[in-house]
Order: structure tokens, then C-alpha cells, then sequence
């Protein structure tokens, strides 16, 4: 008898990724020794086989693929007519997606007859896509609420509770409890469904609803047991309930109960800040101790509550005090072995760096050191996920680029990227590093990584780009100012009201106006600045009747009128200038300026050598309309060149009043 | 509860609220979007007293103002024009396993490669570019396997391979040590169910040298598996389909194994024959007459001009006639010199 054994030596070929619609195959081989027959004398020797889970493969795989910064962001659709650029758009996006999944929802739920018969089925099945069940009189019953209970069901188990309680059944006290304890825990909203922030869903910030169901539950039940007790304090803990937190710590602590870590830290979180240091560390101390009776090891959750309310002191006065006492917090914590999460460096930073005082503090750079190449992303607490942004805005109140730089290294490494969740991360995020870089950083270095940022993971505010064109014009570096205005546009002037929209032209015309050209090593930049000059010009003619901010009240618009028509006559385009004169001449009542008489002057110079005397004359009237000093001079000007009889007229018209005038 | 309910309090970061200067209208006559574009006549609140005192009034409009949809759409800011796609804005040194990490259909914006597909008919035509090319799309394209990106792939497996085991250097060290070789295949697809039929199917391939048989052995071997046996590779596979399992299908395909190799060296009674059904023809062994060297040659090999003309003269030599001695001649050409 020959005995065959197994032994799998070669390794799979790991399959195509499963987002593929066409069908993929992947063949296994898998090779079988035969151990009696030969034995090896040539001393084969086979390495044992390196342990892998099922998805390492893939896992190793898509480590090589880092972030592509010129897409736009996996969620939305991939096509240079669709991907948005300006944060309207992309929380228009995101929301318009959410509404249309709540709307197929709706659908399934109040039509689920018609979606008995399906094509696909789905196999395992998903019990989220099922339509959910209406709950009458006649089918609900007592292991009906058990089991929503226990699947953490929230609304339908409350509108099973209440249909049971009116058919006058008699529901258990366990059943009951744990109703409760769901109920209070998710503040009668229903779970949060999983994935919602990855989608970019920001997640609502609700109180504590006074009054509704749990706090009926909990007041018809009579005295309250310790469970219920308990359930009150967490679930008012959690959603912020206020000065009831407290009383209720108070009434769990008179009664003995048994209060969990949650209950503690909800409660070390509501500590009253309006006293001195002193008196907060006191307190803080009391839970603490009351902690350590009850036997509950505090987490790191105690602790950032902790930190929390020395934060808020921090603002004020005793700044050292405050100091003092988190360091000393940290000590005893570490010593005690919790692990230390992002949200303890974050609160730190809160303490420590004062938004108004601007000190100096270190501590960022030495929580940095401590972080240096960890891969901390897992969340325990909320603040940790806003470490990032707010070490980002302590590096901008301090200056610091390099202190940026190394925030954004630590961000890169591992899977931390992923604490970005939402959009108000990212923005705080980002606008402060971009600022910081542009301020105290090399300027190529800024513009690359502008360059990167913009307008893919970050749409920066109108602030930034004041500033990012300030420096372009110091630092003489024209030739990003075209991809800068594009962005600008394109990102609906980043997002700036009506009058900033004027500033950020006035701006940029102003800068058009100081650079010469002709003067800068490019080439093809006249060409730019016409383009934006005339495109400045649209934006202002298409508002001049928006009701947000009338021409009449545009204090800025003579001002990038007369910039458009200098740059336009600088760059020899003469049709722009011509245009931008004739509408000045047409808005003449509205506008709160005219134009200046140096542009003038040059543009009725340009009238004439250039032989348009239907404009020069024109541009005549308009300055003697406007009381120009030079309405004289221009038209002796005019007058010189060669006309026609009825334009000799006009101009003679023109000037009866004028003193100095000579009829021609 | 309707699909908009949880919307009602999303929350959403409003930039800065604009600060109009004039924040209470004193009086409103019409709506603004019906003011007229050359300005004759605006019917704004500033310019009415003024107009009628020159003697122009206001005019009723009674029913829907025609330019007033027209006004609207227009204030919405038309399309404008697309940005520039984003293969404008790759460098040349960027890392394409970023940009295209994963097999997808043909995306002209982030293909940063003036590619052309198509034929023209004549020549005047050019042919087609990249955008909005469906045969472009419609080809199977490999820029997510491009050699650089091969090797990072390779680089990051590399930690779960091992060295190739020592003494396992030529094909016949592997089929001596490792002769069986088993094959199954897994299906993907994104329907709503993973379950793919095809999967269980399971093939067992084996080199027939690699079993210990003797010449009855092998011989009855090969005829009870069949069409199974693929002669010039010498292995024989067999294939089970026949259970839902590919677990079940793969031991059904080890029970026949070890069947068939149990049945081969197994000798019937009904396999003893007086004339045994043998692969190679032999002659003068046990039954009358010699060797026939020159009749096993062509039953055993094959027909060819030499073995033909061999068995010519072994018959001759049985019949007793004189051999005939065989000439060569010259074919084609003459030979130089001689």
C-alpha cells in the first residue's frame, strides 16, 4: 500500500480586485509530494511557508498605491464636466447622494410590496435592503421588541413599546431595562449607519431631547433602580444633557449604584469651570477617588475629560496652574498604563497653546517626538480626530513651517491619513498649512505644494489666495499668476461673498497693473494678462445688476475699470479698453467713481492713433460729464486730428461753458 | 418620514454671511429680475419718483414676463468652460501606479498619452484621438500593469515568498518529488451573489512514470482511464464535476486515483485470453517459425521506404529467393568532374 501525502508547496496567485465587472479566474495549483518513494538524497530542502492571512496579499498590494493628487476624490465621478471644484458643489454632491439613498429607501419602505418578486437575489442576504416591517397592533409581540432591542433598532423598538403598552401588555423589567438603556445611549435617534463619514456625512451634534421618550420612560417607572439610574447618567453623558449629568453623578453616588467608567468621565466632563484651578482639580480629584472606591480603572476617556475641563480654564487666567496640572494628570495616568491616544496630545495643545496670548510653547514639537513614526489611527475618543487640524492652527499661530512639515509627515505615516474623516477637518487642516508654508517657507516650496493641494483636496478661502497673490507679486513669480486666477474662478472666488469677490480682482488687477511683461523673462504673458483682464471685466459687468451688492454700491469697481483699461492699453489690445470706457460711459450715473484722468487721457491718445475718433469723442464727453480737469485739454487733443464736421459741432457744443475752449 | 427628514438638520459649514449695504428695502415695487436690460426704465424704487417726474410712469404687466425665465436662467452663470483634464497637470515623474492602480476601462482625461485608435478610409482623414474613442474604451488596456509598476508589486509580495527549495533545479527533479498536480479555479464577479457553479470543478493530472506499475499494470492502466491519457506527455488527468463541493470533488478525485491504481495491478480471470490483446506484435517465441524481425519492425513502428524494402527481402528469404542487391542511382544533376 502506498501511502500519498499532501503537501501544498506553491504559493496562490492572488485574484484581480473584485471591483472588476467582467468576470476574472484565477487558477491554484498545488503540487503533491510523494514522501516514500524517493527519499531525498539530493537532501531537498523546502523553507516552510510564511504564514498569511487572506487578504495579505492585497493588503502588500495596495500599499505600492499611494494618493493620486491630480483626481478628484474617489467619490465623486471621474470627468473633467463633472468633478467639483468649488465646496458647494462637493457638499452639494455628498448630500444630494445621501438624499438619494434616503429617497430609495423611502421607497422600499412604503412600497415593499413591489419589491417581492426580485430578479437579483441576493445571496447572503442583506437585511439592511430588506424593507422594514410596519408594525400594527395585531403583529407585534413581546420577542418582537426583544429582538430590535438586542439588534439595537431604536425607533422601531420604541414604536413597538408603545404599541404594546397599548394593547396593555405587560413588558417585563429586563425588557424594559434594556429598552432604556438603548433608547438613552442612542438618544431615540436611530444607530448611525455604518460608513457615513467615510462618505463625507458630517455627524449631527444633537442635545440631550428634554423631555421625550426616555425621560417619560424613566419618570412613569417610578423610583428609579440603579440600572435605570445608570442608563440615565451614561446616556445624558453622552448627548450633552447638561446640568443633569451632575445630578444625576450626585443621585448614583447617594444611592451606592455601581456607575461605569462612562458615568465617571461624563461626570469628571461636567465639573463646573467658573472656579479657580484649585477648586476644578478638586473636584476632579473627588470623581477620581470616587473612581477608584467604585474599582473602575479609569481609560484614556477619564483622562481627556479630565484635560477637557482644565482646557476651558486654561482660556482665562491661571495658565500655568492649568499647565501644571494636566502634566502632572499625564504622569499619574501613564504610570497607571493607559495608553495614550491623539485626543490627550489634542487637549494638550488646547491647554497649552493660547489662541489669544500667542505664546510660544513647545509642546507641539515635543508631542511630535513622542508621535514620530507611530501609526496611531484608530480612534478611541472624538477628539483624536481633531489633533491634526488643531496642531495644524497652533503651527500657524506660532509660525512655524517646519513644526508643519513634520505634522504633515506624521499624518502621512501608516494609515493615520484616515483621521481626515470629514470636511471641517480638512479645511481647518488645510488652510492653516497652506498658510503657514506660504508665510515662513520657501516660496517654490509653498507654490508645489499648493500646486498639489489645490483644488482636489482642498478649495482654499479667498484669505489665502489675498495672501498667495501678495507673495506672487513680491516674489516677481508671474508666471503662476494665470493657474492661480483659474483657480480662483474656477473655485467661484473661493467661495467669497460679493465685495471679496471685488477685492480679490482689485487685487489681482492691481498687480497686473504693477507688472510689467514686458519687463519679466516669460514670454506669452501679455497674452495671460489681457485674458484675465477681459475675464475680470465679464465678472464685473455680469454683476453689475446682482442684488447682493449693486454697481452703484461697488466702491471698488472705477478702481478695476481704470486697471482694466491701463493693462489692456499697455498690452496693445485696444478693443478691451474700448469696451470697459464704453460701459463707464453708460454706468456714469451709477458708478461712485469715474475713471482717472491718466487713463484716460491714454486711452484717448490710443483713440487717436488709432483713428477711432466715434470713441475719442465719446471718451471726450464722458470726462466733461464727469468734470475732469483735463475735459480741455483732451478735447484740444481731439480737436487736432482730422473730423468730421457734425463730431466739430458736438465738440463745440461741448465745451460752450469751458473757458479755455477754442470753437474749431 | 420623508427621504429629506434627516437632512433638516445636516450640518453645514456656511461661509460668512454677505453684508449688504442697504439692508432693508424701502420700498418694493417689482421684482428686480424684471428690470429691463438697457436701463431705460427701472423699475426700482430710486428712479421711479425721478421718471415720473419727467413724465414717465410705470406701465401694469399683467401675466407672466417673458424674459423673466430667461433672466433667471441666465443669472444661474452658464457652464463655462471645462477645466483642462488632468493628465495636463502629470508631471513625468509621477507615480502611475497612483494614477492607475487597478484595471479600468479607458479614461482619456487621466491618460496623459496622445494616443490615437481607428481606421480611416482615406487619407485625408486623421485618425481618431483618444477622446471620446470607444474603441479605445472598448479593448482591454494593461496601463496598470506597466513595468515599473510590476516590479513595486513584486517588490511588496516578495516578503511571503521563499527561496526555491535546493535539489528541485530541473523538470525531473519536480515531477519525481512532486508528480501530482491539482487544479481549481475561483470566479469573481460583482453580481449580488459570490456563488459561482464552475467553481467546484477539480482537475488531478499525474505522469503515469510516477506510479509504481508494471508493463500489465500500465497497459490496463491506460485502458481503463481512457481518453484521460494524453500519450505523447505521458500523464494521465482526471476531472470530477460531478459533486456541489469542491472539497467533495477533490477526494472523488483521489478515491479514483487510488482505485484505478489498485485495479490496474489487479489480474481478472476474464483477462487471461489464449490470445492476449498485446501493444507490441512479437513473433517466434513461444509458437512456431523465427523471429520475424522485419514484420515486428513494421507492425511495431511504422511503415517506411527502409523497412518496407527490409520486409521485401525477409519474404524473399522465406520463399527462397535469390535477394536482390539494391542499386543506388544518382537523382538529379550531374556530378562535376568524373
Amino acid at each position: 500500500m502506498l501511502s500519498i501525502c499532501l503537501r501544498h508547496s506553491s504559493p496562490h496567485l492572488s485574484c484581480t480586485s473584485a471591483l472588476a465587472l467582467t468576470l476574472s479566474t484565477s487558477t491554484r495549483h498545488s503540487a503533491l509530494s510523494t514522501s516514500t518513494r524517493h527519499s531525498s538524497s539530493q537532501g531537498i530542502v523546502i523553507p516552510p511557508r510564511i504564514e498569511r492571512g487572506p487578504t495579505d496579499l492585497l493588503e502588500a498590494l495596495a500599499s505600492t498605491v499611494g494618493k493620486d493628487h491630480t483626481a478628484p476624490h474617489y467619490r465623486y465621478h471621474d470627468d473633467p464636466w463633472l468633478i467639483p471644484y468649488k465646496n458647494i458643489s462637493k457638499r452639494d454632491f455628498t448630500l444630494s447622494k445621501e438624499a438619494g439613498k434616503k429617497a430609495a429607501q423611502y421607497i422600499l419602505n412604503k412600497h415593499p410590496d413591489l419589491f417581492d418578486q426580485n430578479r437579483i437575489v441576493a445571496e447572503p442576504p442583506i437585511t439592511a435592503f430588506q424593507p422594514r416591517a410596519a408594525y400594527n397592533r395585531d403583529n407585534v409581540t413581546l420577542e418582537l421588541l426583544d429582538n430590535l432591542v438586542t439588534s439595537c433598532q431604536v425607533q422601531d423598538s420604541i414604536e413597538v413599546f408603545n404599541l404594546l403598552n397599548e394593547k396593555g401588555k405587560d413588558i417585563p423589567a429586563e425588557v424594559k431595562q434594556s429598552l432604556l438603556e438603548l433608547v438613552a445611549f442612542y438618544n431615540e435617534n436611530e444607530a448611525e449607519e455604518e460608513g457615513m463619514e467615510s462618505r463625507g456625512m458630517l455627524k449631527e451634534q444633537e442635545s440631550w431631547k428634554v423631555g421625550g421618550f426616555v425621560d417619560q420612560m424613566y419618570s412613569e417607572g417610578g423610583v428609579a433602580t440603579e440600572s435605570e439610574r445608570v442608563a440615565m447618567l451614561v446616556g445624558l453623558g453622552r448627548h450633552s444633557g447638561g446640568q443633569r449629568v451632575w445630578q444625576m453623578y450626585q443621585e448614583c453616588k447617594a444611592n451606592n449604584d455601581k456607575v461605569p467608567e462612562e458615568g465617571f468621565n461624563a461626570a469628571i466632563s461636567r465639573i463646573g469651570t467658573k472656579e479657580g484651578v484649585d477648586k476644578i482639580m478638586g473636584s476632579v480629584k473627588e470623581v477620581l477617588s470616587d473612581m477608584k472606591e467604585a474599582g473602575v480603572s479609569p481609560t484614556v476617556n477619564t483622562l481627556i475629560s479630565a484635560l477637557g475641563v482644565l482646557a476651558f480654564t486654561a482660556q482665562s487666567r491661571e495658565y500655568e496652574g492649568c499647565c501644571r496640572h494636566s502634566l502632572d494628570l499625564i504622569a499619574e495616568f501613564r504610570l497607571l498604563g493607559v495608553e495614550m491616544s491623539l485626543g490627550v496630545y489634542k487637549v494638550l495643545l488646547d491647554i497649552f497653546a493660547d489662541k489669544k496670548a500667542n505664546s510660544k510653547s513647545p509642546i507641539l514639537s515635543d508631542i511630535l517626538k513622542q508621535l514620530d513614526g507611530k501609526d496611531i489611527f484608530l480612534a478611541q475618543n472624538p477628539q483624536d480626530v481633531w489633533f491634526m487640524p488643531r496642531a495644524m492652527q497652533v503651527c500657524n499661530q506660532q509660525n512655524n513651517a517646519k513644526l508643519a512639515w513634520r505634522v504633515d509627515e506624521f499624518l502621512n505615516t501608516g494609515h493615520n491619513s484616515r483621521l481626515m474623516s470629514d470636511f471641517q477637518v480638512l479645511n481647518v487642516y488645510y488652510q492653516n498649512f497652506l498658510t503657514v508654508v506660504l508665510q515662513n517657507d520657501e516660496f517654490q516650496t509653498a507654490m508645489e505644494l499648493y500646486n498639489k493641494i489645490t483644488p482636489h483636496s482642498f478649495s482654499p478661502m479667498f484669505s489665502y489666495y489675498q495672501i498667495l497673490m501678495n507673495h506672487l507679486h513680491a516674489n516677481g513669480a508671474l508666471q503662476h499668476l494665470g493657474k492661480v486666477w483659474d483657480d480662483i474662478v474656477i473655485s467661484n472666488y473661493a467661495a467669497a461673498n460679493k465685495e471679496n469677490q471685488y477685492v480679490l480682482t482689485h487685487q489681482v488687477m492691481q498687480i497686473l497693473k504693477a507688472n510689467d511683461p514686458a519687463m519679466s523673462d516669460f514670454t506669452g504673458l501679455s497674452d495671460v494678462w489681457v485674458d484675465i483682464a477681459r475675464k475680470v471685466f465679464n465678472h464685473l459687468e455680469e454683476g453689475k445688476s446682482n442684488k447682493a451688492l449693486y454697481l452703484r454700491f461697488n466702491t471698488l469697481a472705477p478702481d478695476i475699470c481704470d486697471l482694466v483699461v491701463a493693462v489692456a492699453l499697455r498690452e496693445g489690445n485696444y478693443e478691451l479698453g474700448a469696451k470697459v470706457v464704453e460701459f463707464c460711459r453708460e454706468e456714469k450715473t451709477v458708478m461712485t467713481k469715474s475713471l482717472s484722468e491718466g487713463v484716460l487721457g491714454d486711452f484717448i491718445n490710443a483713440s487717436v492713433a488709432l483713428g477711432e475718433k466715434d470713441k475719442a469723442v465719446g471718451a471726450v464727453e464722458y470726462s466733461v460729464d464727469v468734470g475732469s480737469s483735463q475735459a480741455v485739454q483732451v478735447g484740444l487733443v481731439v480737436a487736432g486730428t482730422d473730423m468730421r464736421a457734425d463730431q466739430r459741432d458736438y465738440l463745440n457744443k461741448l465745451f460752450t461753458s469751458h473757458t479755455g475752449w477754442v470753437n474749431i | 418620514m420623508s427621504p429629506l427628514h434627516g437632512l433638516s438638520h445636516m450640518v453645514v459649514v456656511r461661509e460668512m454671511t454677505r453684508s449688504t449695504r442697504m439692508s432693508v428695502r424701502p420700498i418694493t415695487t417689482s421684482c428686480r429680475m424684471l428690470a429691463r436690460e438697457d436701463g431705460k426704465r427701472n423699475y426700482d424704487a430710486a428712479t421711479i419718483l425721478e421718471d415720473e417726474k419727467k413724465g414717465v410712469f410705470r406701465v401694469i404687466e399683467i401675466g407672466k414676463p417673458k424674459d423673466g425665465d430667461r433672466k433667471m436662467f441666465k443669472r444661474r452663470g452658464g457652464q463655462g468652460a471645462a477645466p483642462p483634464p488632468r493628465s495636463a497637470s502629470m508631471t513625468p515623474d509621477q507615480a502611475w501606479g497612483s494614477v492607475w492602480p487597478a484595471p479600468r476601462t479607458f479614461h482619456p482625461a487621466a491618460v496623459p498619452l496622445p494616443v490615437r485608435q481607428g481606421v480611416v478610409q482615406t487619407k485625408a482623414q486623421v485618425v481618431p484621438s483618444k477622446y471620446a474613442n470607444a474603441e479605445l474604451m472598448k479593448i482591454p488596456n494593461f496601463l496598470h500593469l506597466t513595468p515599473p509598476v510590476i516590479s513595486s508589486h513584486c517588490q511588496a509580495i516578495s516578503k511571503f515568498c521563499t527561496a526555491w527549495p535546493k535539489g528541485l533545479q530541473t523538470e525531473e527533479d519536480m515531477d519525481e518529488h512532486f508528480p501530482i498536480t491539482i487544479t481549481t479555479s475561483d470566479y469573481l464577479n460583482s453580481n449580488s451573489s459570490v456563488r459561482d457553479r464552475r467553481a467546484r470543478i477539480v482537475q488531478v493530472r499525474l505522469k503515469l512514470d510516477s506510479l509504481p506499475l508494471d508493463s500489465h499494470a500500465k497497459d490496463k492502466m491506460i485502458r481503463l482511464v481512457g481518453d484521460r491519457y494524453n500519450e505523447e506527455t505521458g500523464e494521465m488527468s482526471v476531472t470530477s464535476d460531478r459533486c456541489p463541493y469542491r472539497g467533495q470533488n477533490e477526494d472523488y478525485c483521489k478515491y479514483l486515483l487510488t482505485a484505478l491504481l489498485h485495479e490496474s495491478w489487479r489480474v481478472e480471470d476474464w483477462e487471461r485470453k489464449e490470445t492476449e490483446d498485446k501493444e507490441v506484435f512479437k513473433t517466434g517465441e513461444e509458437e512456431e517459425g523465427d523471429r520475424r524481425e522485419a514484420l515486428e519492425a513494421l507492425l511495431n513502428v511504422g511503415e517506411d521506404e527502409v523497412a518496407v524494402l527490409r520486409y521485401k527481402e525477409e519474404v524473399r528469404k522465406m520463399l527462397g529467393l535469390p535477394e536482390q542487391l539494391v542499386v543506388p542511382t544518382v537523382v538529379g544533376g550531374e556530378v562535376g568532374g568524373e
